[in-house]
């Protein structure tokens, strides 16, 4: 961005602006997720804890509590402080916003000071949102004290989350503010162990702060039960095994902490209560009802709509149906599905990636989405907020997070239904698409043809959902909201396919590269032999995505010396992907601020040196390229120069750390350092001056010659290829 | 080095939230919302207003639209408003039913998706006539690629609180008329006299839709007629007589279906009385209600104007200040135009030319007849036109327009709306000004170097919050009940004839800049 303004105050506008436009809200329609909370207040406020689950003994309601008992403490809170008390005193509030109703007496009651009320209770509840989202926009970047805007404000103005707590009524925004604490502690726990080299008590804390607040989130909403899973894997992996044996003591720990958390809430009711099992009892049919149906009243868009959907068409043509599911069949593919997500978090764990957690973790909840028993279209949001803080993490998520957002926030239209709200819906779906769309960046031909394909789908979907009168479609009224289901269903499971196979390449990849670094990187002075790890198996013909001014600019290797370069610097994993020209020196100018601009969010670079004297030499990065003070990079990084046509590499000795730095304020980026055994200090390769000098030297971190005969040698040109992870 | 192009999709992000804000905003209570007065016939409000002439023109007969029933809210604006209240009001009919503009029976309608529609269609016709007028005189002149910069005068522009409130909120069709006269404005400030008559065109729309629009007339005339003069006056006749034939054609074309039709009884001389007997309604009296202009002042207990001029002599007093206060423009708005519109200097011309339609709608709203609050806003979109050129006058300006609106929004109910644009307006403010680097445009602004006026600015911001805080805390006391309404316009009226000074000097200081070029 142009605009220089400093996180801080762009921060404190974005908040004010923000909980001003959900003031400017108030008057907007509500659903009866309004009065059922608005109950459970009142329940909550008058009635004693162990009578909370048997609310409809004193009154005749519908709205009944079917929450677990965390979330009516919650509500309690809200109902019973100082505030809302002082409120009521003064007549600023009237008492019967707050009073146990029938639901036939509910019409008229409602002020509007009263909607006020409540739905300021949701902007309170929004804090943690922010809170959450600004800890894990920390957690997801690599370097300390910095914070991944797009990812944050992205989640924080989803409109999504809008229309579902601020118009339909609902506290989606605490409950995620929750969630991403304890993802935030589990992604920092990896980071602290990074960065100091070993397992410290720190790192051991966030992760048993994160257990307990996932347990809190059951407490609260025991939806996030199908998340429980991977937890367990991740955690059982993670927390419970030191230095790859399994400790029992720990899992001890683990297991009582989780556990505390998750009764303390049950206890005050069982203890007042008179009859403790009846009360069990009353809390779990009230937890899993069961009977209400394999799809809920608008099919939410997932499996379970297409195949209802196919039902329905057999039905007509054939006179047939096809076999009902029940509850235990649904739950069994879940479990299905799950239970490859929990694989990959138990890799997540052993290698302490966050990459793969959150991966992981945002696959198990659109598995949790597309195929779970009874589902609302709002628990799409877990899926898309995770897939946001992904897309943070590694860029070549935005588009997946573009489609996933599309289709998941088209699929919440039908919840606002009303004429008035739907100008907010289109604007605010409209804004916030662009804005995605502008941080997904540069794409290719084929990717916005998709885009494209996308858009008109969407259109398509909005004109028949919202444009044409009920009139129009005659016997065949519920062919909108039908189409609607159908078509989100149809676009989240592409994403979902194309998430899978992301994650199931990055696990295969990731297990055959990372079983012999994960060692390395625990322990410095054993210096592996990368050698030992790429030459095996096939590799692939390099392919080179065109852009359109290739002809041009042509490339500065041949082709025969990038397939050199695939096969002996490249990590095996990535080979398979296409490269792509991010930076060419001479056509993007030699501007660092351009450079940096090009290679945003490319985790692996590869760079090429062509110096005024002919040689060619370069680098394989495996960090982003980000402004830091220290060196960052990871085992395979490698140096390599071309001589007589072929490529010679040098590949991190493990000697050291000092991989990469990028130094933006003085306009370099260099390659290893560290003094050798005679003192003397040199960085491998250095270029500085906009790109225009560069040193090469004898280093340490990668054993290497100097690249070229120069030490200072001036630069010709210069190209940066990045690699196309999950594109084939 | 050039300004960073922006992308389309934050193009398409920007126009987006700017309607999005301008939906929030419609959710609150129009004018009148849940008969709030109590008052089913007549009550007050705007909106019902406009919904009521969608009826009318939909129901009767073109001839007798300015004959209707005077009593409930006769169609008293010119014969465009009636067009497009025609056309809404047969949208009406089709989307929402014959219900919503059925005759007699509809008076006091309120419905949830009736209330929709006529967002919606002050929504569309905001973004397609001020929306896009906006747009086109913020881009930066030499290219055609927008930059950062303009955008972020595009939406400050966009975002004005008092515009949105009063068109989103109250309602009213403000920004149709606005709009047109920015379209009128841009055409106006390029070279060539086509341009002249296509901006003159526009001007005479603007004026067939809102009578108020008057209030750039003599700016607006004396710079045409500068423009006659330019070249020294080589073709004053060709060009004074063309304007002068479209201005008429374009007026007559407006005008001569509710003159050529009619009861069968009156000659086209006395229908075109009636119309503009409806159109100046001069018995209305000097001003109405509490407005923040020099009569109401005036009229305070020491002065009594209204008592110690006669009536009938009212209007000539109005309209002699009046043309007083409009001399400083017309002076500078003539010579601008004679000096002729070159393309080198083009943005150097529009800024004077925004600051002599400001000037001039000022002027207007602090001495003429029968003002309404809401008409500060004629002097409120010109101005904001101007946030790249003096950030500091444009934000003073537009937050003490709106403040000068809050005894209209508290009978609307639109507090909490106030409140809210009020923050989202500031903190977009801040955001532009933390991001601008230098304040290298910002030269010659009094707010910015003169201590005076930055202690004035200052003070009124004080005076402002002071008031708003009084008006919580103290009860009125019975004998003044109109205490707070009083006191809001005269501090209204102070800063607006602070402002009114400065845009004079704004005028003089760019004629000796351009005499030192």
């Amino acid at each position: 961005m142009t605009f220089a303004v400093s996180n801080k105050s762009l921060l404190i506008c974005t908040f004010l602006i923000a909980t001003s436009s959900k003031i400017l809200l108030f008057p907007s329609y509500y659903s009866t997720d309004f009065l059922v909370h608005r109950h459970w207040k009142a329940v909550t406020k008058h009635l004693p804890m162990s009578e909370w689950y048997f609310d409809d003994v004193y009154v005749s309601t519908k709205h009944t509590l079917d929450y677990p008992p965390g979330f009516a403490f919650l509500e309690s809170a809200f109902a019973n402080n100082y505030v809302t008390r002082t409120l009521l005193q003064r007549f600023i509030l009237d008492e019967t916003c707050l009073e146990l109703l029938n639901d036939n007496e509910l019409k008229d009651s409602i002020s509007n000071r009263c909607v006020a009320f409540m739905r300021s209770t949701v902007i309170v509840g929004d804090l943690v949102l922010w809170l959450g989202a600004g800890t894990m926009a920390v957690a997801v970047e690599s370097s300390e004290a910095s914070m991944s805007m797009p990812g944050f404000l992205f989640t924080v103005l989803n409109p999504g989350l809008i229309w579902l707590d601020h118009v339909h009524f609902q506290y989606n925004g605490l409950l995620l503010g929750v969630l991403f604490l304890s993802v935030a502690c589990l992604l920092q726990a990896n980071k602290l162990e990074l960065r100091c080299g070993k397992p410290t008590a720190a790192s051991d804390i966030y992760q048993l702060v994160g257990a307990a607040l996932f347990a809190i989130l059951l407490t609260l909403k025991h939806l996030y039960l199908t998340l429980a899973l991977w937890y367990f894997a991740y955690l059982l992996r993670r927390f419970c095994f030191v230095q790859n044996k399994f400790s029992i003591e720990r899992l001890l720990l683990l297991g009582v902490g989780t556990l505390h958390c998750l009764m303390t809430p049950f206890l005050p009711l069982l203890m007042t209560s008179p009859q403790p099992t009846l009360l069990v009892k009353q809390i779990a049919s009230r937890l899993f009802p069961f009977g209400r149906g394999l799809v809920h009243d608008y099919w939410a868009g997932n499996v379970w709509a297409v195949y209802k959907a196919i039902d329905k068409v057999f039905a007509k043509l054939f006179q047939a149906s096809l076999p009902d599911v029940s509850p235990f069949i649904v739950g069994m593919i879940m479990l299905l599905f799950l239970m490859i997500g929990a694989k990959a978090a138990w890799m997540a764990a052993a290698q302490r990636d966050n990459h793969l957690l959150l991966l992981s973790l945002a696959y198990s909840a659109m598995v949790s989405f597309l195929t779970a028993y009874h589902v609302h279209e709002k628990a799409i949001m877990t899926t898309l907020v995770l897939l946001t803080f992904l897309a943070a993490l590694d860029k070549q998520y935005t588009l997946l997070l573009w489609e996933s957002t599309a289709w998941g926030l088209l699929g919440l239209f039908p919840l606002l239904f009303e004429p008035r709200e739907f100008l907010l819906k289109l604007t605010s779906y409209m804004a916030y698409m662009a804005a995605l769309y502008a941080f997904v960046g540069r794409t290719s031909n084929t990717e916005k043809a998709w885009v494209g394909v996308s858009l008109v789908g969407v259109f398509a979907v909005i004109v028949m959902l919202e444009g044409l009168p009920i009139s129009f479609w005659g016997r065949m009224e519920f062919a909108p909201l039908a189409v609607t289901s159908l078509a989100c269903a149809a676009g989240l499971i592409q994403c979902f396919a194309r998430l899978t196979t992301n994650m199931l390449i990055y696990c295969s990849v990731h297990d055959v590269v990372a079983n012999a670094t994960a060692t390395s990187i625990k322990d410095f002075s054993i210096a592996v032999k990368p050698d030992e790890i790429d030459d095996v198996d096939y590799i692939p013909p390099v392919r080179v995505v065109k852009d359109n001014d290739d002809d041009q600019y042509a490339y500065l290797l041949s082709t025969k010396e990038m397939q050199q370069i695939a096969e002996l610097i490249i990590p095996k994993g990535i080979t398979y992907c296409p490269w792509r020209r991010l930076y060419r020196l001479s056509r993007d100018g030699d501007s660092f601020a351009a450079f940096m601009e090009c290679v945003k969010g490319q985790s692996r670079t590869l760079i090429v040196i062509r110096t005024t004297k002919g040689s060619l030499l370069g680098a394989f990065a495996d960090a982003e390229w980000q402004n830091a003070p220290q060196f960052v990079g990871g085992p395979s990084a490698c140096l390599y120069k071309m001589y007589d046509g072929t490529v010679i590499p040098y590949k991190w000795s493990g000697v050291n750390r000092f991989v990469q730095l990028c130094d933006a304020n003085n306009q370099r980026i260099a390659f290893g350092g560290g003094s050798d055994d005679l003192g003397q200090t040199a960085f491998g390769l250095v270029i500085e001056r906009h790109f225009q000098i560069g040193t090469t030297g004898h280093c340490v971190t990668f054993n290497n010659e100097p690249l070229c005969d120069e030490t200072i040698f001036a630069i010709e040109d210069l190209e940066v290829f990045g690699f196309l992870v999950g594109t084939f | 080095m050039s300004p960073a192009p922006v992308s389309t999709s934050i193009i398409i992000c920007t126009w987006s939230l700017v309607a999005l804000v301008r939906v929030l905003i419609a959710f609150q209570p129009h004018s009148g919302q849940d008969n709030h007065h109590g008052l089913h016939a007549a009550y007050g409000g705007d909106f019902e207003v406009q919904r009521h002439w969608m009826e009318l023109t939909f129901h009767l007969p073109i001839g007798e639209w300015y004959y209707d029933d005077p009593t409930y809210f006769g169609l008293d604006y010119p014969p465009l408003t009636a067009y497009v209240s025609y056309v809404c009001g047969y949208f009406s009919d089709k989307l929402v039913g014959s219900y919503s503009v059925a005759w007699m029976e509809s008076r006091g309608l309120e419905d949830p998706r009736h209330k929709a529609l006529m967002r919606a269609t002050v929504l569309l016709l905001d973004l397609l006539v001020f929306g896009s007028a906006v747009w086109c005189m913020t881009r930066p002149q030499e290219s055609l690629r927008r930059d950062y910069d303009s955008l972020a005068t595009f939406v400050l522009v966009m975002i004005q609180p008092a515009i949105l409130l009063i068109d989103h909120g109250h309602f009213q069709y403000n920004t149709f008329a606005l709009g047109l006269c920015l379209w009128a404005f841009h055409f106006m400030s390029k070279p060539g006299h086509c341009n002249c008559l296509i901006g003159s065109i526009f001007y005479c729309l603007a004026l067939s839709f809102k009578q108020m629009t008057l209030y750039f007339a003599p700016a607006v005339f004396f710079y045409l007629l500068g423009r006659c003069c330019a070249e020294k006056g080589r073709y004053f006749t060709l060009r004074f007589v063309s304007l002068g034939i479209t201005v008429v054609a374009t007026i007559s074309v407006m005008f001569l279906p509710v003159v050529l039709n009619g009861p069968d009884e009156t000659t086209y001389l006395e229908r075109l009385t009636q119309v503009m007997r409806r159109i100046f309604p001069l018995h209305r009296g000097l001003f109405e209600s509490k407005v923040s202009n020099t009569w109401c002042v005036l009229s305070l207990k020491p002065f009594r104007i209204r008592q110690q001029i006669p009536e009938h002599l009212q209007p000539m007093a109005a309209l002699f200040v009046t043309i007083l206060l409009t001399m400083p423009c017309s002076v500078s708005m003539f010579r601008l135009g004679s000096r002729g519109c070159m393309a080198g200097n083009q943005e150097r011309q529009r800024t004077i030319f925004s600051w002599g339609m400001t000037s001039s709608a000022l002027a207007f709203f602090l001495a003429s007849f029968q003002v309404h609050e809401k008409s500060i806003l004629l002097a409120l979109a010109p101005a904001c036109l101007l946030a790249a050129q003096d950030y500091k006058f444009v934000e003073w300006f537009s937050i003490v327009a709106t403040w000068s609106l809050w005894p209209l929004l508290q009978i609307d109910r639109l507090q909490t709306a106030y409140f809210c644009t009020m923050v989202i307006y500031l903190a977009l403010l801040h955001l532009r000004k933390a991001s601008l680097e230098l304040p290298q445009r910002d030269e010659g602004s009094l707010f910015s170097h003169k201590v005076l006026f930055s202690w004035l600015s200052n003070a009124s911001y004080a005076v402002m919050i002071t008031l708003h805080l009084l008006e919580a805390t103290i009860t009125v006391p019975s004998n003044l009940p109109d205490l707070f309404s009083v006191l809001w316009s005269l501090v209204g009226c102070g800063c607006f004839g602070v402002a009114w000074l400065y845009t004079c000097w704004r005028l003089a200081h760019g004629e000796r800049k351009e005499k030192l070029n």
